[in-house]
């Protein structure tokens, strides 16, 4: 799997082969086939510089030219597909002199620092030095040059150096065909062309900071800084990104125990070499001063930490938890662990629950994402996973995007979705703001944006499906082959009520009756229709009304069970899917089994050699609930932070406030951490062994790459506050924990580290059915058999605007941060995002006064806070925005405890607010200011003593 | 859990399957939907907000899958 050579040209798809010859040797490859490629294959290296096999070829660099018999000149072999017959040289005396002219006319341009330039020995510039033999340049320097040409610095994390560019325009394609962001272009012709950003230094161009073009540079043109500061890295180590759930594969390039870059693996089955801001360069928060490395504990969140040994702190936490389950009972403490720690530590936490706790108040931060997904796919497909891999996108004819923003949220994929919308899909939008895929993406418009009201998504899918029904488009043969008759009746009838008509609902979604209707025809007449959705589906009080929708609408379509279509959530965090598949909810075991089921329960006991509670436990609203009322009083939370991440706040910090014992593991002191009272640091992801399991169901392997700077990687923590429990774990490292999983869970049977050693990553179900992984789902029949309609009525959200709170606010997020901003709040990424702001509408922003910049108090049924306003179109009017990064913007002070039907997902999209103009912060915040300044000097305190 | 937090809860799951033709669908929706997906003393509570008799706020689907969890 590790192949890392570099073809030349990329590799192309054709069932028609093509016999050649080149430099004597007989070889066949498909067609449309560059020489270059084919001769790689061979195993010879044509020289070359402007070609790479994540570009398309370009032909400009003149060094990889060849002979071809019959034909005249010298051709480049990049730009030059093979043909039957072809008899190809690619090296010849006159080739040979033809390179060394070539190239003694770039190094005649170029500095000749080699010895100190930062990439030294990594440079393709020198190694095609080296191969075509040049030992001298004729020309001089003393002619015009651009040795002096002035860097660009600018970007935090990059360096633009004109005077290395050989204009190969690497950089260029990259920025277009990789990232699809088209910030750079060659500026001038002849010898005054540059690479330009539009005239502007990088940070304030349109460049995105995905580092494409750095990772094209064949020179030290575009470079590190990491690298211009450490040198050249010494080994490479592969892993898995800890951000978002497109999971990315990266080499993590290291010197010692220092990681000096993370570049993409072009062999990773999501990302095939690409990268975001985020997981390229936004890995400075692993080494971050504010890491807390020593446990700490304290009777009360008023006292200051004292610093304690690992094994006091553990002591001291089990002493609690065995304490407080004495006098409140076995069901009083509970646990929540995190979609950003591994699938081996989420699935320990939730053993150590039932096992050790010996109840199921176990649940995950899916609880507020995506657990309606979980919810709906189970009930309509049979499992709750997306049905597609992420290449899947490449064959679709249409996509829908439905509440998801994946250039920002997910911008690996959003690069890929682009790319496939530039070859011609077509693009729906259902959200209520105008997200960049909608106009502001090059080259890319949506054929139709339903720019809906907030709150009103399940009345859109059913407009849609009452058109599929009412004017027979539904994929009947489909339909009557794969789906249960009966529900597909009822739903078809429902659907097909006067009252689901986009006339009958215009008002209520505010998009107009027909541009619903040439949506739904377009979806559902082109061949393979996908969609695409996130939190902007999910996060509602019909939240998974709207998944069960979405799958109706795929049955109905026959978008199901090959590639190019399918039901694709957009998972938020990088491992919501592996957390979830965990067990980490209170009613289901491993594998999405309930706890009820009486034969996964006995064989678990029989493996865990204890009983196991059957019925459900609290979910984390539960929790707090139960908190509140004083019958939960101990909470253990691996990585995860309530206090900034769910609704309500105020109702979350007094639950944490009305518990005896809260301990967090975590790397930093986080919100919830202000509240704790044990501390028990944690592991980054470059510091432990493990497993993510990202959006499309692949299993990636987390590889240690240094030491844990708190001594334990975070499944080990959890294993001695077992062993101090009373409960037993030995696990000797983290693959035996996998082991463990794949033994007890069917769809992960012939998952282990060595098979991810030797296959790079597998999507689940991975078993003697699917002994290769399975990257597309439902292929031939349903997990559940038939596949099962439900019927969606649209109930509106008892979050209504009045008088009082006359506009609605939903929330997003920033592509330079990630979530909470726990982690890119310590990188250079918030040199572009330093704060949250509420988005207003010109329309609403003039009716209250209120101007670009000003400090606007925002107020709603549950709070009120400040944020800065930035007056835009994006949104509609009657509509507000923000992004809830920075704890003190409080952006969930203001969001309610409404909430998802059947899963409780809070209600997060939508939250009736007023604005006034103000001039101070709000009162909470002006509470949370001295709180947490007065926490962190608990902590400072104590380092200073040390 | 205060009262009417759960009574809210539980009246949302009924309006979901209200929509369903069949009122046994229905009712069974409702009950095995609190069954599988809330905690027992959840459940407790639920009857007892019930048994108490003020049951003017709870939706007419919840009372009837009360009976069967």
């Amino acid at each position: 799997m590790d192949d890392t050579r570099d073809y030349g040209t990329p590799k192309k798809d054709s069932a028609t082969m093509v016999t050649l010859t080149i430099d004597g040797q007989k070889i066949s490859v498909p067609q449309g086939t560059s020489i270059m490629r084919a001769a790689s294959e061979l195993g010879s290296s044509i020289p070359k510089l402007c070609a790479t096999d994540s570009l398309e070829p370009f032909g400009s660099c003149r060094l990889c030219l060849v002979e071809i018999e019959g034909r005249r000149g010298y051709p480049a072999s990049c730009t030059t597909p093979v043909d039957e017959g072809m008899v190809v040289s690619t090296q010849t005396p006159k080739l040979a002199d033809i390179r060394k002219g070539v190239m003694e006319l770039y190094i005649s341009d170029h500095p000749l620092d080699c010895l100190t330039c930062s990439t030294n020995g990594d440079c393709e510039l020198q190694d095609m030095a080296g191969a075509v033999g040049l030992r001298e340049v004729r020309y001089g320097y003393e002619g015009e040059n651009h040795l002096n040409a002035e860097k660009d610095e600018s970007n935090p994390y990059f360096t633009f150096d004109p005077s290395k560019c050989i204009v190969c325009s690497r950089c260029v394609r990259a920025c277009e065909e990789t990232q699809g962001t088209f910030a750079l272009t060659i500026d001038s012709r002849g010898f005054e062309s540059k690479v330009s950003a539009g005239n502007k230094n990088f940070f304030d161009s349109e460049c995105v900071s995905c580092g494409a073009c750095v990772q094209a540079c064949p020179t030290a043109t575009l470079m590190e800084n990491s690298v211009i500061q450490s040198g050249v890295p010494e080994k490479s180590v592969t892993t898995t990104c800890a951000y978002c759930g497109v999971g990315c594969s990266f080499n993590a390039e290291m010197k010692g125990e220092e990681l000096v870059r993370m570049t993409p693996n072009k062999n990773g089955g999501a990302n095939h070499g690409h990268s975001c801001v985020k997981g390229r360069f936004a890995w400075g928060y692993a080494t971050h001063k504010d890491r807390i490395t020593t446990p700490m504990i304290r009777k009360s969140i008023h006292d200051p930490w004292q610093e304690v040994t690992w094994e006091e702190a553990i002591n001291y936490a089990a002493s609690e938890i065995k304490r407080i389950q004495k006098k409140y009972g076995t069901d009083s403490v509970g646990a929540i662990n995190s979609s950003r720690c591994t699938n081996e530590e989420t699935f320990l936490v939730q053993k150590l629950v039932r096992a050790g706790f010996g109840n199921n108040n176990i649940d995950t931060c899916a609880r507020v994402c995506h657990s309606p997904t979980g919810y709906g796919l189970k009930q309509t497909l049979g499992e709750s996973a997306g049905t597609q891999n992420f290449d899947s996108v490449m064959k679709s004819d249409v996509i829908m995007v439905i509440g998801a923003n994946p250039t920002d949220g997910h911008p690996v994929f959003g690069s890929q979705m682009k790319r496939r919308l530039r070859q011609g899909a077509k693009l729906i939008v259902v959200d209520p703001r105008e997200i960049d895929l909608v106009n502001k993406s090059p080259h890319i418009r949506a054929n139709y944006h339903l720019k809906l009201k907030p709150g009103t998504n399940v009345a859109i899918i059913n407009a849609i499906a009452h058109v599929v029904v009412t004017e027979n488009l539904v994929k009947q043969d489909f339909v009557d082959a794969r789906c249960e008759t009966d529900s597909f009746k009822k739903w078809a009838d429902f659907v097909s009520l006067e009252k689901n008509s986009p006339e009958a609902l215009h008002l209520e979604t505010g998009v107009p009756a027909e541009t619903v209707r040439q949506a739904a025809r377009l979806f559902a007449t082109e061949n393979n229709g996908s969609i695409y959705y996130g939190l902007g589906v999910t996060e509602h009080s019909q939240g998974s009304t709207m998944v069960m929708g979405i799958a109706n609408l795929a049955m109905a379509t026959g978008n199901i069970g090959r590639e190019g279509v399918g039901v694709n959530p957009l998972r938020g965090q990088n491992n919501v899917q592996g957390s979830c598949d965990m067990g980490s909810f209170p009613h289901e075991f491993p594998g999405y089994r309930h706890v009820s089921d009486t034969e996964t329960r006995e064989m678990l006991e029989k493996t865990w050699g204890v009983s196991l509670q059957s019925e459900p436990g609290l979910r984390i609203p539960n929790m707090l609930d139960s908190a509140i009322d004083g019958s939960f009083k101990g909470l253990y939370c691996q990585g995860e932070d309530i206090a900034q991440s769910d609704p309500n706040t105020q109702h979350v910090t007094h639950a944490l406030e009305s518990m005896e014992c809260v301990i967090v593991q975590d790397l930093f002191l986080n919100e919830t951490a202000m509240y704790a009272h044990v501390f028990l640091p944690g592991s980054s992801f470059l510091e432990k062994s493990g497993t993510f399991t990202n959006a499309e169901r692949r299993i990636s392997p987390v590889r240690r790459v240094m030491t844990p700077k708190n001594g334990y990687e975070d499944w080990e923590v959890t294993q001695m506050l077992s062993n101090a429990l009373g409960y037993s774990m030995n696990y000797n490292h983290a693959s035996e924990i996998l082991d463990e999983i794949a033994k007890i869970t069917p769809t992960f049977t012939n998952v282990s580290f060595e098979r991810l050693d030797q296959q790079g990553s597998i999507q689940w179900p991975c078993n003697d059915d699917h002994p290769d992984g399975t990257p597309t789902m439902h292929v031939d029949e349903f997990v559940r058999g038939k596949g099962k309609f439900f019927i969606t009525e649209y109930i509106p959200t008892t979050e209504k605007v009045n008088k009082r709170f006359p506009l609605i606010l939903t929330t997003g997020r920033i592509l330079s941060q990630y979530n909470v901003g726990a982690q890119t709040r310590r990188t250079n990424n918030s040199k572009w995002h330093s704060e949250d702001l509420i988005e207003v509408h010109p329309h609403d922003a003039e009716e209250r006064g209120i101007n670009e910049g000003d400090w606007v108090g925002i107020s709603s049924r549950a709070g009120e806070t400040v944020l800065r306003c930035k007056v835009t179109e994006r949104v509609q009017p009657g509509v507000v925005y923000t992004t809830f990064h920075h704890p003190f913007s409080g952006a969930n002070v203001i969001t309610t405890d409404n909430s998802d039907w059947a899963t409780n997902c809070p209600e997060f999209k939508v939250t009736a607010v007023q604005l006034t103009k103000v001039t101070q912060l709000s009162s909470w915040q002006e509470k949370y200011k001295s709180f947490s300044e007065e926490q962190i000097s608990f902590v400072d305190s104590k380092k200073e003593k040390v | 859990m205060e009262d009417q937090h759960i009574v809210n809860m539980a009246n949302q799951i009924a309006s979901f399957f209200e929509a369903y033709p069949d009122q046994t669908e229905a009712i069974d929706g409702v009950s095995g939907h609190l069954k599988k997906f809330w905690s027992p003393k959840m459940r407790v509570k639920l009857k007892e907000i019930a048994d108490q008799g003020d049951i003017d706020n709870i939706h007419h689907l919840v009372l009837d899958a009360i009976k069967l969890i």
